[in-house]
């Protein structure tokens, strides 16, 4: 038993501080896998699972082309088996006179309407159409149509020499597919079931057995479609598919290119993109993840390196608590002239197996953490091998670490004439290149600023750069570290005038200075950067939220090109606007029109756009029901930009007439709702637009849209355009990325209040002989309990608080100069603006009492428990 | 190689204290000490505390550096030495320290382990089993053989200290108040103990306040304010 508390008393807070370091070496890495795997998942659900199949065609002129090409196939990995399709466009003859097109088509695995249900069996020469199919070729069940196929040839080129194909009867009328999303199975053939851009009507198909498609000969297309497995897949493993795919379109290439004697009749086009790079969603897919990815190990980087830090000075902090656990041992050892190295070779197997022990449990801590919290519980096995491995190299390093804690220790327990200078005349050293470190952090900040997104690529987002905020929290804290350090040694003998046990307290705090400033510095570390992580992710979602609401205008933005009939409620939350472009003296401008009677109630500017609310600046341009006029009878404008200048008169040069639109500019803001380029905007009344413009692009925006509102626009036949979602516009890019990146970093905060109740734990274990000796003596003065209990909550407290204050200074402060900095978008408005984390700030400041409470608790135990005796002689 | 084993001439050690002691922060705990140990002798150093007989037992054991004066022990310059030359002394000429109060335990070890441990880092060769046990009952510490130190009282530990410099073969014992925490028998175990070990040959010096120490040694040396008076 003696033993066992010998060794657990000396190497528990090596192992806890391993099993930090572990947890922040291997959980980042598992943390990007699982950033990655949810990005991955995250642009699969989005996609049809055919734009991210591969679609292989079967060369039918060649001789058992269809095996080879299974056997090309057979090699692509995390793929469901082929699924064998056809096609062929024929001409049948219609009631109206003409002959019209028809496509038929056949894929395994059609289902009927949105369901899972199989098409109807279809025998040969027999063919299903859709109810709005049938109703345009207007035929009934049993209709026989006869059908003619064109062919083209290498040798005709586009000519076409048509030929009898064989008669068709139209065997079943199936419902019509849904558009609205079209179902997993028909995603692929969406040509042949959504209404063209224009608006009309998909081209007439019917869908026939494979037995009626081979009755077509060569004369058919016959594609292999390979989908991927339906369970998730992780980036690593799309990744794999995607070399796969490259590998069987080098292989294609390799088996059949130059002997395919002509390009099949009716063959997807997909199909002629196989010899040249490859295109298809699934690269598109990768692309978008391995960004997202890229972000978030980008912005994790200086995390980990942080986190490391503080964590091994944790470990030294836990070594050096060690030595003075075992200093028994190394005073005996040292007097009979053991050197340094074999004592701390005594304590190796203890201390390794330690931290073994530490790194596996603090890496499976790691794991768990990830696979409950992060964005995905999808880790990439790779990713598993590469944290186990980093956490065994923090034991190996850690192991060194501490042994040669434990042999500078044994150097010097015997050697009387040692002075210990070194952290004295150190520190500010430290705090000199610590400060030099945020500078240069600072200007590399400021020069290549953070992570730049654009649409799905990464770009910048360099270590140096995007550390700037943990560097300067770091620099900030040990300058002021340095100063506490004097200023406490210099308060000792303050605190004469103070009650008994709180001058107990006090003195404690200040007479031994180099724990109160480890105290301080990691409270500060704790409070500076969890409010920093808040500060950050806050400031992300926020600026998501501002980008999106200028970009879009309102909540939905919908191109429209005829009058719609909307609900009431509805109508009450939209308004209209045009756009249009225009020129100033040959350089573009926007021209955005507005309608002042409804614009500031749908739309949103935030508070730094202007002095002036939305409403006023509306009010500028036009009173409503009035054309905004000023007194020389133009057209008034607000300018968004830096162009124009309040009081310019300003003629833009029109699309589709000679006639120019002369404005006068009664305002100028930087950023205004719609504006979605960098191109200076020019926002006037709507019929001032409308009246200058022959084709201006009508927009109509809406706050709070009930869900399927475009769909009824649809339903109702209306023609709708472009579609813009407030809360999705921005998704398909790396913002996923960026919010996953700062998530992070609250886990950092929550490390290093970790790491700071390591070290006031170290201060409790470090003073508690000495507590329980003078505490065998005091108990006799009258120093009850009470007493005890006062001095506690004094010498907790005022460190703790110190260190709140400090951190959320710096961290703030920090945090309040990188923000600008660090916008994704730096040119898409308005700019990222820094806001205070006020929950967070308050959780912080109600933190400090309660740990303050805790530690009392602690330092109260510590000194109570124990026999007095044994404590008088320091054996306790 | 001649019977003087440690000779001491002029020895002086001044402690500076840091800063924030205030003014006169200065100690001098020896000052201008000379003497000579002929081997095979029990010299007792004498005095009251504060007199600096445990600075002049760490001097002579190469646990610390002299402000001024030169120190020889088995005609070794000791002031002179560096630090891993003094960790070499220590280890190879087989001086035995026991500080004050028996700090040369390891407490979660039995006695039997502690005694043990001495003989093999002094690298004693012959059949160590046996010889741990023939100390231990020479010190008639059989019964505690098999204790962790951390359960035996301050004078049992202080008896098992000096069983472990026994077996370690030690030529010369330095020994800082030897009897301090023990009753009347067991002070008189390890006297004679010790006299036993100088009969064979070792040097012994014992810093002490004990009357019986200071009267069954060769010499005595007593020392006041650091200076030697005797």
């Amino acid at each position: 038993m003696h033993r066992l508390r010998r060794s657990l008393s000396g190497v528990a807070p090596v192992g806890f501080a391993v099993l930090l370091a572990a947890f922040c070496a291997g959980g980042t890495e598992l943390y990007v896998s699982a950033t990655a795997s949810a990005a991955t998942g995250q642009q699969f659900a989005e996609a049809c699972p055919s734009d991210a199949a591969l679609l292989v065609p079967v060369p039918l002129p060649i001789e058992g082309s269809r095996a080879q090409v299974e056997q090309i196939v057979g090699a692509i990995p995390h793929v469901q088996p082929p699924r064998l399709g056809g096609q062929v466009r024929v001409s049948v003859p219609h009631p109206s006179g003409p002959e019209v097109p028809l496509r038929l088509i056949q894929l395994d695995g059609l289902t009927l309407a949105g369901g899972t249900d199989p098409l109807p069996e279809l025998g040969p020469g027999e063919m299903a159409m859709t109810e709005t199919n049938a109703a345009q070729m207007r035929v009934e069940v049993g209709a026989i149509l006869t059908t003619e196929v064109s062919t083209r040839t290498v040798n005709t080129g586009f000519g076409t020499d048509p030929v009898p194909g064989p008669d068709l009867r139209l065997a079943r009328i199936i419902p019509d597919v849904p558009t609205a999303p079209v179902p997993v199975a028909w995603c692929g053939l969406a040509s042949l079931v959504l209404p063209t851009v224009a608006g009309d009507l998909p081209p007439v198909s019917a869908v026939v057995s494979p037995e009626t498609m081979a009755m077509f000969g060569q004369n058919r297309a016959e594609f292999l479609e390979m989908r991927l497995v339906q369970r998730p897949l992780t980036l690593t493993e799309a990744k794999e598919t995607l070399a796969g795919y490259r590998a069987a379109m080098a292989a294609w290439n390799a088996a059949f290119a130059g002997e395919l004697p002509a390009q099949p009749n009716g063959f997807p086009d997909r199909i002629g993109e196989l010899p040249g790079d490859l295109a298809v969603g699934l690269a598109q897919i990768v692309g978008r993840a391995d960004g997202v990815a890229t972000t978030v190990q980008r912005s994790l980087a200086p995390v980990r390196v942080t986190s490391l830090v503080a964590v091994f000075g944790v470990l030294l902090a836990s070594a050096v608590l060690l030595a003075r656990e075992r200093r028994r041992e190394l005073r005996l050892l040292g007097i009979r002239g053991v050197s340094p190295l074999r004592v701390a070779w005594r304590m190796a197997p203890e201390i390794t197996v330690t931290a073994l022990l530490a790194a596996v449990a603090g890496c499976a801590l790691a794991w768990g953490v990830v696979a409950a919290f992060a964005p995905s519980s999808l880790l990439e096995p790779a990713a598993l091998a590469r944290g186990w491995l980093l956490a065994a190299a923090v034991a190996v390093v850690s192991v060194l670490a501490v042994l040669a804690a434990v042999a500078v220790a044994a150097n010097h327990v015997v050697d009387r004439a040692t002075h210990r200078t070194f952290a004295r005349f150190a520190l500010p050293f430290v705090a000199l290149a610590l400060c030099g470190l945020a500078l240069w952090s600072y200007r590399r900040l400021d020069a290549k600023g953070g992570i730049r997104t654009f649409g799905v690529e990464v770009r910048g987002g360099e270590l140096l750069a995007l550390g700037f905020p943990l560097f300067a929290l770091l620099a900030g804290t040990v300058v002021a570290c340095t100063v506490i350090g004097p200023l406490a040694a210099a308060a000792r003998h303050s605190g004469s005038r103070l009650p008994r046990a709180m001058r107990l307290g006090w003195r404690r705090v200040v007479l031994e200075a180099g724990p109160t400033v480890a105290t301080v510095a990691a409270v500060a570390l704790a409070a500076g950067s969890f409010v920093a992580a808040s500060a950050l992710s806050e400031g992300a979602r926020r600026q998501l939220v501002d980008k999106a609401d200028v970009y879009v205008g309102s909540d939905l933005a919908v191109n429209i090109y005829d009058d719609p009939n909307l609900p009431a409620d509805v109508a009450a939350r939209s308004t209209f606007v045009l756009t249009a472009d225009g020129k100033v003296d040959g350089k573009p401008v926007d021209l955005y029109g507005i309608d002042p009677a409804t614009f500031a109630g749908v739309a949103r500017l935030r508070d730094d756009a202007s002095s002036r609310s939305l409403a006023e600046l509306v009010g500028l341009i036009g009173q409503v029901g009035q054309v905004g006029q000023v007194a020389r009878g133009l057209p008034a404008a607000l300018a968004v930009g830096r162009t124009f200048a309040a009081g310019d008169t300003v003629s833009v040069a029109l699309p589709g007439t000679d006639v120019p639109l002369v404005v006068q500019v009664v305002g100028t803001v930087p950023f205004f709702p719609g504006k979605a380029t960098n191109i200076d905007e020019l926002v006037m009344q709507y019929t001032v637009v409308d009246a200058a413009l022959p084709f201006p692009q009508r927009q109509l925006l809406v706050r709070d849209p009930p869900p399927g509102l475009v769909q009824s626009l649809r339903d109702d036949g209306v023609r709708v355009g472009v579609v813009l979602d407030a809360a999705t516009t921005f998704d398909a890019s790396s913002f996923s990325g960026l919010r996953w990146a700062y998530l992070p970093l609250r886990v950092l905060g929550l490390l290093f209040a970790i790491v700071a109740a390591a070290v006031q734990f170290l201060v409790v274990a470090a003073r508690r002989v000495t507590r329980r000796a003078a505490q065998a003596i005091q108990q006799r003065t009258g120093f009850g309990r009470r007493s005890l209990w006062v001095a506690a909550v004094t010498e907790a407290v005022v460190p703790l608080a110190v260190g709140a204050a400090l951190g959320l200074g710096v961290g703030l402060y920090a945090v309040g100069v990188a923000v600008p900095l660090l916008d994704p978008m730096p040119l898409l408005a308005p700019r990222a603006r820094f806001l205070v984390p006020w929950p967070t700030v308050l959780g912080i400041v109600l933190a400090v009492p309660l740990w303050a409470a805790v530690t009392a608790a602690l330092i109260v135990r510590s000194t109570t428990t124990g026999d007095p005796m044994r404590a008088l002689r320091g054996e306790q | 190689m001649n019977d003087t084993v440690i000779t001491c001439t002029g020895l002086t050690r001044r402690f500076v204290m840091p800063r924030r002691g205030g003014a006169g922060s200065d100690v001098l705990a020896l000052d201008d000490v000379s003497l000579q140990v002929p081997r095979g002798q029990l010299v007792a150093l004498a005095g009251p505390s504060g007199s600096g007989k445990s600075t002049l037992l760490a001097l002579i054991g190469a646990l610390d550096w002299p402000t001024a004066g030169t120190i020889t022990v088995n005609d070794f310059d000791v002031a002179a030495m560096s630090r891993r030359a003094r960790r070499a002394f220590r280890r190879r000429w087989a001086i035995s320290m026991m500080p004050q109060p028996a700090d040369n335990l390891l407490l979660a070890s039995t006695g039997r382990e502690n005694v043990l441990l001495a003989a093999k880092q002094r690298r004693v060769r012959g059949n160590l089993q046996e010889k741990a046990d023939e100390v231990l009952a020479r010190m008639q510490l059989t019964s505690f053989a098999h204790q962790p130190c951390a359960v035996m009282s301050g004078g049992e530990q202080q008896r098992i200290a000096l069983a472990s410099c026994l077996l370690g073969a030690a030529a010369v014992i330095l020994a800082d108040e030897p009897t301090g925490a023990l009753d009347r028998t067991g002070a008189a175990t390890v006297i004679d103990a010790l006299a036993a070990a100088t009969a064979g040959g070792v040097t012994v010096v014992v810093a002490t306040h004990d009357p019986n120490v200071v009267a069954a040694a060769d010499t005595v040396i007593r020392l006041d304010h650091g200076r030697r008076v005797e």
